[in-house]
């Protein structure tokens, strides 16, 4: 266990460490210019014995290095080309991931020790730091500021990137690593791309417009701003208003007006497998909606920002949200609220 | 030895700003330390030691750097590198910059324990070998740094 006083060290070091731009660096000045290329041979020979003697000290040692070290043979891969990652849990996790405390050294041997048992599964594994994922969130998300500053360094969690051999048991895999403390989430990056093309090929619409239900607790709804009070349902010239608008956006291909009674049948038939759910949901619970169809893919934050702020809607989803979401779950091991990862709303 | 650099390059500039708090010296101590140990290459027998023996050549530079500073502003106004100094402080957080602070404020080898621990998640046998001592010197001042940090920080009562 981490004590607070670790923690506060680690994330501060964290953040120092993250101000250092990798882009911006001056490049290392080779100071002699004598008998270069001789040189040059030798220095690789030296390299190549030094990495594999670095992946024997980090097996036996149980500690790694700031970069992404390789924790069994074969070269540094990308990661794209891992099948599992294994999150470790940050001192500022969600808790959603069932994360009490950063993890610490004994959890990372836990973690060692396991990726030695699975050596038949596995193919290659690297260590993967909080720096280096951080760079490596930077450079992605380069194009969104308002992400960039709601992420600290320290909120990255590092990981163990996996590469599995040819018919490896996925399931057996990855269900060996979340029985150890200190992991927040073990991503089958199969499966979760299975599962995002699975989502993508049911969607029908681009952004859902979902209107204010009386009693809902969702603040949009309150009848004054911040007062605290049950919600109020839409009225029927907030709705004509609200279609109007819709109806006048450029962007939009075709919306279609979902009432109660409808949104109850799409919801049975979705939620059919949980009885419970059904049944305690009634009609009048089940909000109306505008389902829009856009005439691009490209997110458009700007029609989303305006429908949110139209009296009478509660909230807008919008599907490139939550496939971002997803990506940063899956990528960076990352749980972020709808307003961080979207901006102008969900 | 010039691919170990390449490859650590961020890393070791990092150790230093930690260290001298400001990137601009952090990246010369990491080119002197380069250069230093270019010339010494033919002489390193044992080359899984070579992370080792670079980033104890940037340690070395960040103290020199460190005492050649103590010299200069004995008299003058003390020194505050823009790591943790107030200008961060707006990116940072006051409560980070707080903890960079009294790191700052411990004795040098604490200050390096546990700089190579908890930014570079190093086993205790590798801070040893980094800052050439014993692992168990390495391992009792990382316990004193942390108790020294804690109260520094008002957190240990105990």
């Amino acid at each position: 266990m981490n004590s607070p006083v670790e923690d506060r060290l680690r994330e501060a070091l964290a953040e120092a460490g993250a101000a250092v731009d990798q882009s911006a660096l001056r490049p290392l000045r080779v100071p002699e210019r004598r008998r270069f290329r001789m040189d040059y041979r030798l220095v690789t020979a030296v390299v190549a014995v030094a990495v594999a003697g670095s992946a024997v000290a980090v097996l036996t040692g149980g500690g790694a290095e700031g970069g992404r070290d390789q924790l069994t043979a074969a070269s540094v891969f990308s990661r794209a080309d891992a099948d599992v990652t294994v999150f470790l849990c940050t001192a500022t996790a969600p808790k959603e991931t069932g994360c009490t405390a950063a993890a610490g050294p004994e959890q990372r041997r836990m973690i060692e020790r396991v990726l030695r048992e699975q050596q038949p599964q596995i193919a290659a594994s690297q260590w993967v730091s909080q720096a280096t994922a951080y760079d490596d969130f930077r450079e992605r998300y380069a194009g969104n500021q308002a992400l960039l500053d709601a992420v600290r360094p320290a909120d990255l969690p590092p990981s163990y990137q996996v590469k599995l051999r040819q018919g490896a048991d996925r399931r057996q895999v990855t269900s060996a690593f979340l029985k150890v403390g200190g992991v927040s989430a073990v991503i089958d990056h199969a499966e979760s791309a299975d599962a995002m093309a699975a989502a993508q090929k049911g969607q029908k619409t681009d952004v859902n417009v979902f209107l204010c239900t009386a009693g809902t607790s969702l603040p949009a709804c309150a009848p004054k701003p911040g007062s605290g009070k049950k919600g109020v349902a839409a009225t029927a010239d907030q709705v004509k208003a609200i279609q109007q608008t819709i109806q006048q956006m450029p962007e939009v291909k075709d919306v279609v007006f979902e009432d109660q009674a409808a949104a109850y049948e799409n919801f049975k038939q979705a939620f059919k497998d949980n009885k419970a759910l059904v049944e305690a949901t009634r009609v009048q619970d089940m909000p109306q909606s505008f389902r829009i169809r856009l005439k691009s893919d490209a997110p458009a934050w700007a029609l989303v920002d305006k429908l949110k702020r139209q009296p009478g809607v509660a909230q807008v989803v919008s599907h490139w949200c939550i496939d971002e979401r997803a990506a940063l779950h899956a990528d960076f091991g990352l749980y972020l609220p709808d307003r961080t990862v979207c901006p102008g709303g969900a | 030895m010039a691919s170990i650099f390449a490859e650590h390059h961020v890393g070791l500039v990092r150790l230093a700003l930690i260290m001298v708090g400001d990137q601009a010296t952090a990246e010369d101590v990491v080119q002197e330390a380069f250069a230093r140990t270019h010339a010494g290459r033919a002489r390193l027998r044992d080359a899984d030691k070579a992370l080792v023996y670079v980033r104890s050549a940037v340690l070395n530079g960040c103290r020199s750097v460190l005492r050649r500073r103590a010299t200069v502003f004995r008299r003058a106004l003390p020194y505050e590198p823009p790591v943790w100094s107030a200008e961060s402080a707006v990116l940072m957080g006051e409560e980070r910059r707080e903890v960079l602070l009294a790191l700052r404020r411990l004795p040098r080898r604490q200050r390096e324990a546990l700089t190579l621990r908890y930014y570079f998640d190093l086993a205790d046998q590798e801070i040893a070998e980094t800052m050439r001592i014993s692992a168990s010197t390495a391992r009792s001042t990382i316990a004193r740094g942390l108790k020294a940090l804690g109260r520094a920080l008002g957190e240990d009562h105990s």
